[in-house]
């Protein structure tokens, strides 16, 4: 099952590849085409958010605020049949980001395997390729430069004045991550007591550390679906008007979403 | 539970799945413990075996070890090349792009290269004092028996297969698709043949000037000293094998595990057959005028000239490894097995087995 998935992974990327005859080109297609293969499921997050945005408006809701203000087992108590009694999950927006990870640690192991830097990878490699769509002759070696990058190696710019190479790539994924966490946080008006919108806080704040982290440590392949993937969630989000431009500015108050 | 149970454990949920995420990426991510497999060498007295983080010397009449190289062994250094032998030296590549020379007494360091900039894959060739090592990194460096580097060639992608030399040319295969004909003086080109397909294995030399290569188009091709194609022909799937030549003809296997005798002056198929065993990613050897197969789903097959099978033996694992030939022992390398080495006598009955300590 999970190599059936691979393979679809391989030969999606390699017959991008062998269209434009670059693969960075190709991955970057490749991000842009899953980002809208799994558009369902980020309408799904952006309802589910909404759903709990529009959960803090309601009466009962801000009546048990005060009730409860004092006894936070009994708060979370009825906050949980306030839920079901309304049909709402508070997971459901971070569910379209865990579903994410298959598809990322699918997306590496494409990556790698296409890249077949060693003898292993590239008898895998001749196994997974579906000849009725690719030409393993011409594909096989693939070029993996990309820019400055070799896209099966961590990425680093080496400049010649500076003795140790910069991670570029690594440094815009953090800022993508965070400046796409900011654009997308929604008000709160549970003052910060709610436990779903402090989870959702605790991500934001984490998430751009350990996509950065993976971007420095993994083939600059991944980091590449990294940032494009962040670029176009952001762009998925202004196009539906769920983008809250005023969030990077560091003074004011999280604006209110459309 | 009461909610707000649940709701840390849904918490514990998320951050438990983000770090055994980072974790299965960040492992794919390093050197893994067998991205190929066994790469053997082997004298009469002694079989030289590189297999991830290990080189070792095992005695080939016991399977009893002799040393292990290095004696502390490094996660991120995986040896795989085939190691080469070069007088009293040993030369062996690594994946962190280092060619070391060391005893094969002791297994003690002698000199280190570490002018490359990618992964030796291929072993080197030692020809006239001259070590032609062949690079991921596209180069093919030439150096003295001291490790100083003499010359240096760039090819169009990652060299695997170790190069061919006469003594004064040298046939270098390349995954760029092309067979180049380098001086051995000075690493100048005189010719470049496309093949068609990458070539991951060594080309076969020939006594009268013919040189013989298997690509990942689906051919071997036939070549003279002039780099005119005097024939190719197709096989089933890729050849990743070197053709082996014995008597005037040619033995090779493909990966859909087709193997083929072809007469080496005109390239006419002499007897084929599928062995129904998985791909034959190793070159055969030849002992007691037996051809010897091994296959990805483990079997050792021995074949007389004519094709008429002589024996065949089992094995847990799979022999992607060439099989070498120590006095009148054939030795295998086998990956995801019980043992990493075994040597038969020629009937294909078992002599000894060897797994490395841990």
């Amino acid at each position: 099952m999970w190599d059936a998935f691979i393979s679809l992974f391989i030969n999606a990327l390699l017959f991008i590849y062998q269209l434009v005859g670059n693969f960075g080109v190709a991955i970057i297609l490749f991000t842009i085409l899953i980002r809208l293969v799994t558009h369902p499921l980020t309408v799904k997050q952006m309802k589910g958010a909404a759903g709990m945005q529009e959960l803090q408006k309601n009466k009962k809701w801000q009546d048990m605020q005060a009730k409860y203000k004092n006894d936070k087992e009994k708060l979370a108590q009825e906050q949980m049949k306030l839920y079901k009694e309304l049909g709402i999950n508070p997971l459901a927006s971070c569910l379209p980001t865990l579903i994410q990870f298959p598809v990322i640690i699918g997306l590496y192991q494409a990556v790698i395997q296409a890249l077949a830097a060693s003898p292993i990878e590239l008898l895998g490699l001749t196994r997974h390729v579906w000849p009725t769509i690719l030409n393993v002759s011409t594909i096989i070696p693939l070029n993996s430069q990309f820019l400055w990058m070799d896209l099966g190696a961590p990425e680093r710019l080496v400049l010649p004045f500076l003795p140790f190479g910069i991670p570029v790539l690594a440094l815009v994924v953090m800022a993508s991550t965070y400046v796409q966490s900011k654009l997308m946080q929604q008000p709160t008006m549970g003052a910060g007591g709610d436990q779903a919108a402090m989870m959702g806080k605790m991500m934001n704040l984490y998430m751009p550390f350990l996509m950065g982290y993976l971007a420095l440590t993994l083939a600059s392949g991944l980091a590449l679906y990294f940032l494009v993937s962040n670029v176009v969630g952001i762009l998925q989000y202004a196009l539906m008007g769920k983008v809250n431009w005023g969030n990077l500015l560091p003074v004011r108050k999280p604006a209110r979403a459309k | 539970m009461s909610f707000v149970k649940k709701m840390k454990s849904n918490k514990l949920i998320l951050v438990f799945t983000f770090v055994i995420g980072a974790m299965l990426l960040s492992a794919c991510g390093g050197v893994m413990g067998a991205s190929s497999w066994p790469g053997i060498t082997a004298t009469e007295e002694t079989v030289y075996v590189a297999y991830a983080t290990d080189v070792l010397a095992i005695n080939a009449g016991n399977g009893t070890q002799v040393w292990r190289y290095p004696e502390k062994a490094d996660g991120r250094r995986n040896f795989f090349a085939p190691p080469a032998l070069n007088g009293e030296q040993l030369l062996v590549g690594d994946y962190t792009n280092v060619l070391s020379a060391i005893s094969r007494q002791n297994g003690t360091e002698r000199w280190a290269f570490d002018g490359a900039e990618g992964r030796f894959i291929g072993s080197p060739l030692v020809v006239d004092g001259m070590i032609l090592a062949p690079s991921n990194d596209h180069h093919l460096y030439a150096l003295n028996d001291l490790g100083q580097m003499q010359w240096k060639f760039e090819a169009g992608h990652g060299l695997w297969g170790s190069p061919a030399a006469d003594g004064e040319v040298v046939y270098l295969p390349s995954m760029d698709h092309n067979l180049y004909a380098l001086r051995m003086s000075n690493g100048q080109e005189i010719w470049r043949v496309d093949t068609g397909g990458s070539i991951v294995h060594s080309p076969e030399l020939s006594d009268d000037g013919r040189i013989y290569v298997g690509t990942l188009a689906n051919e071997v091709l036939a070549l003279d000293t002039n780099g005119n194609i005097r024939w190719r022909i197709p096989t089933d799937n890729a050849v990743w094998t070197r053709p082996t030549l014995h008597d005037g003809t040619l033995y090779f296997g493909d990966l859909d595990g087709t193997i083929y005798a072809v007469t080496a002056d005109s390239g006419s198929v002499v007897w084929r057959k599928n062995l129904g065993s998985g791909a034959v990613v190793g070159s055969a050897v030849v002992l007691d005028d037996q051809i010897i197969f091994g296959t990805e789903n483990g079997q050792l097959y021995a074949f007389g000239p004519g094709g008429e099978s002589r024996w065949n033996q089992p094995f847990n694992g799979k022999l992607y490894s060439s099989p070498v030939i120590s006095g009148n022992r054939v030795i295998i390398g086998i990956v995801q097995g019980d043992n990493l080495v075994v040597a038969l006598d020629s009937n294909g009955s078992e002599l000894w087995r060897f797994t490395p300590a841990k």
